[in-house]
């Protein structure tokens, strides 16, 4: 049998139908299901734009878990590609008059994908503290870019407000703010969010995430088997790119406004946060990590001005007892523990 | 061992073939230390060279001058029938140039059927699959149980390679390097830290595969009993020198060897 092909192929009716009762599949048909519902049920636009907000660093916290989690590099320069994703579409259409809601998100990803090779090709070299200096530093060259307005397109420290974007030829940028969130862009971001677990769940599984892990387990074997490891190292900064600007290009429409703050370096460090926060070793971590994170900032800037240090708090706790495992890992150790202990007695 | 001689009559038939690999004048100086001084050798697919030599003698630097994981100060290399001089490293273990390490080299996060299958995979070049699954790629699959079978690791193989004993951990490293399919195999001290009792059977199941695959073995052992009992020849460094380069019997009767390496104790 020639497996070379994708699997899919050959892939038997029984096989199939496990599939699909897949308890995993299931659950996440459910909450899809849920989510997509949640706005119209309930008509309430804050939560909706909560959750849009959080389905965005979702993205964002996956795309970056490929470098961190899988290959095993940690970059503090993320929020280029976030801010490249954010940029693009802004200047896009006020520049070039592009409206298209599908072309923008092509174009935001291709340009973070540009941005995420150039900055790749210049750290990968380089390991673990030296890495992460260096991301940041080329990240930062960006931020300045944008702030001081060189090449007099991102308009400085002012920041460019973005309208609404088209959805195949569909004048939807029409409709009333709350509408177009609620009856529209929520559910583009939603899936979105769903198109990225299913893509990446599939990546990472593939004899390319096996090679990353690879890389991060030991590089001198992967180099030993004959893996070019700078090389992919250098793919996954892209994917992980790609992904980040995708993130940034659809939170984009949701703040409706772009300045350079979001190519900051404390914009990488949020990123950062929300993985370690949901746990890195992780697939789905990083998505628990980025709602944590966003639910957190919410509640403690409501109650306090002094929200960075329960931010930081938290982090500490999380990080000190679950490590790696952030919240997410730690859930699942704790079922885990929990169904053992059942059989047990 | 006794494999080998039976198979003298292609030993001989062989040697006047080209060598799989061939050192020429080879130096590498690191600073004003020259640690490896004009090493020219020769190694054939179809035999088992110990490389023996006090500490300092330049062995392990001699073995990363072939893998690529040092440069050459000056000289050439030539493997099947190539100049791999300036072949970056993962370039050599593609043209089937595979060295394992003292310490084994694993991926301890993975069980270890994924430690084969990754090499496996690597070995077909097929790092760059992005859209099929690893655990239904049946091709790679059925090679690695093949692998695990032929190494006795079947009842490892989803355990995670962290909590294996070290001896296990060995014969994975040499596992993953036989996936490469290599026409030669480079083993720096292959039962370094296994048990006395366990070395031999960690040097049988080595050779075994290598007499069945006609993979070409060069290792470094200091353990004189085990250097006369599997290999074919004996080159004896010292001093990043050649000291000699015969037979088993004839290196270990040689006045300069035993003086210099055997007494010295190593």
């Amino acid at each position: 049998m020639s497996t070379r092909l994708p699997t899919f192929g050959d892939m038997k009716a029984q096989e199939l139908k496990g599939l699909l009762l897949d308890k995993r599949l299931l659950g996440g048909g459910v909450l899809f299901a849920a989510l997509a519902l949640y706005p119209g049920l309930t008509m309430n636009a804050y939560h909706t734009r909560l959750l849009a907000w959080i389905m965005c660093f979702a993205i964002a916290a996956l795309g970056f878990n490929i470098v961190l989690g899988y290959t095993g590099l940690l970059s503090f320069g993320h929020a280029a590609f976030f801010g490249t994703g954010m940029y693009t579409v802004v200047i896009a259409m006020e520049s070039a008059g592009i409206t298209d809601l599908i072309v923008l998100l092509v174009l935001a990803m291709l340009a973070a994908g540009v941005v995420g090779a150039v900055i790749g090709a210049l750290s990968v070299k380089t390991h673990e503290i030296y890495f992460a200096l260096l991301t940041l530093a080329l990240a930062q060259l960006l931020y300045v870019l944008a702030a001081r307005d060189v090449g007099g397109l991102t308009r400085g420290t002012d920041g460019i407000g973005l309208s609404r974007p088209d959805f195949l030829g569909i004048p939807i940028s029409e409709a009333p703010a709350h509408i177009y969130l609620m009856g529209f862009y929520y559910h583009v971001i939603l899936v979105c969010l769903f198109a990225t677990i299913a893509v990446l769940w599939l990546v990472l599984r593939s004899p390319f995430g096996l090679t990353l892990k690879m890389i991060r387990e030991n590089e001198t074997r992967a180099e030993m088997s004959g893996v070019p490891i700078l090389r992919y190292r250098l793919y996954s900064m892209v994917l992980s790119a790609m992904i980040v600007g995708l993130a940034g290009a659809l939170y984009a429409v949701v703040v409706g406004h772009v300045t350079p703050e979001y190519l900051d370096w404390t914009m990488s460090g949020e990123i950062v946060f929300m993985a370690l926060l949901g746990g890195i070793g992780t697939f789905l971590g990083p998505i628990i990590g980025a709602s944590g994170f966003i639910i957190l900032q919410e509640v403690a800037l409501g109650v306090t001005t002094y929200w960075h240090f329960t931010m930081g708090l938290v982090l500490f706790v999380v990080v000190l007892t679950l490590r790696e495992k952030g919240i997410w890992g730690g859930a699942k150790a704790l079922v885990d523990d929990l169904n053992e202990r059942r059989d047990d007695s | 061992m006794s494999t080998r001689e039976t198979d003298s009559t292609s030993t001989t038939q062989n040697a006047s073939t080209e060598p799989i690999l061939r050192t020429e004048n080879v130096r590498k100086e690191f600073g004003n230390l020259v640690a490896v001084d004009g090493v020219s050798l020769e190694f054939y697919d179809d035999e088992i060279v110990g490389i023996i030599g006090p500490n300092g003698a330049g062995k392990t630097t001699y073995t990363n001058l072939i893998s690529g994981a040092l440069s050459l100060t000056d000289g050439t290399i030539v493997f099947d029938g190539d100049d791999i001089s300036d072949l970056r490293k993962y370039k050599r273990v593609r043209r089937g140039l595979v060295r394992s390490f003292q310490i084994p080299q694993i991926y301890d996060e993975l069980t270890v059927f994924e430690n084969v299958q990754s090499s496996v995979l690597s070995r077909k070049q097929e790092n760059n699959r992005l859209f099929s699954l690893t655990h239904r790629d049946t091709a790679s699959i059925e090679e690695t149980e093949r692998l695990l079978e032929m190494f006795n690791l079947e009842s490892h193989a989803d355990e995670h390679t962290e909590h294996l004993p070290h001896g296990v951990r060995k014969i994975l490293d040499v596992a993953m390097s036989f996936a490469l399919r290599p026409k030669l195999m480079v083993l720096d001290e292959p039962t370094s830290g296994v048990g006395s009792r366990e070395k031999n059977a960690v040097m049988e199941t080595i050779t075994d595969a290598a007499v069945e695959r006609n993979i070409g073995l060069i290792f470094i052992e200091h353990d004189m009993e085990l250097i006369r009992s599997y290999s074919d020849r004996i080159v004896a460094l010292h001093e990043g020198r050649v000291l000699d380069d015969d037979d088993p019997a004839a290196v270990m009767n040689s006045e300069a060897v035993n003086q210099f390496i055997l007494e010295g104790g190593v």
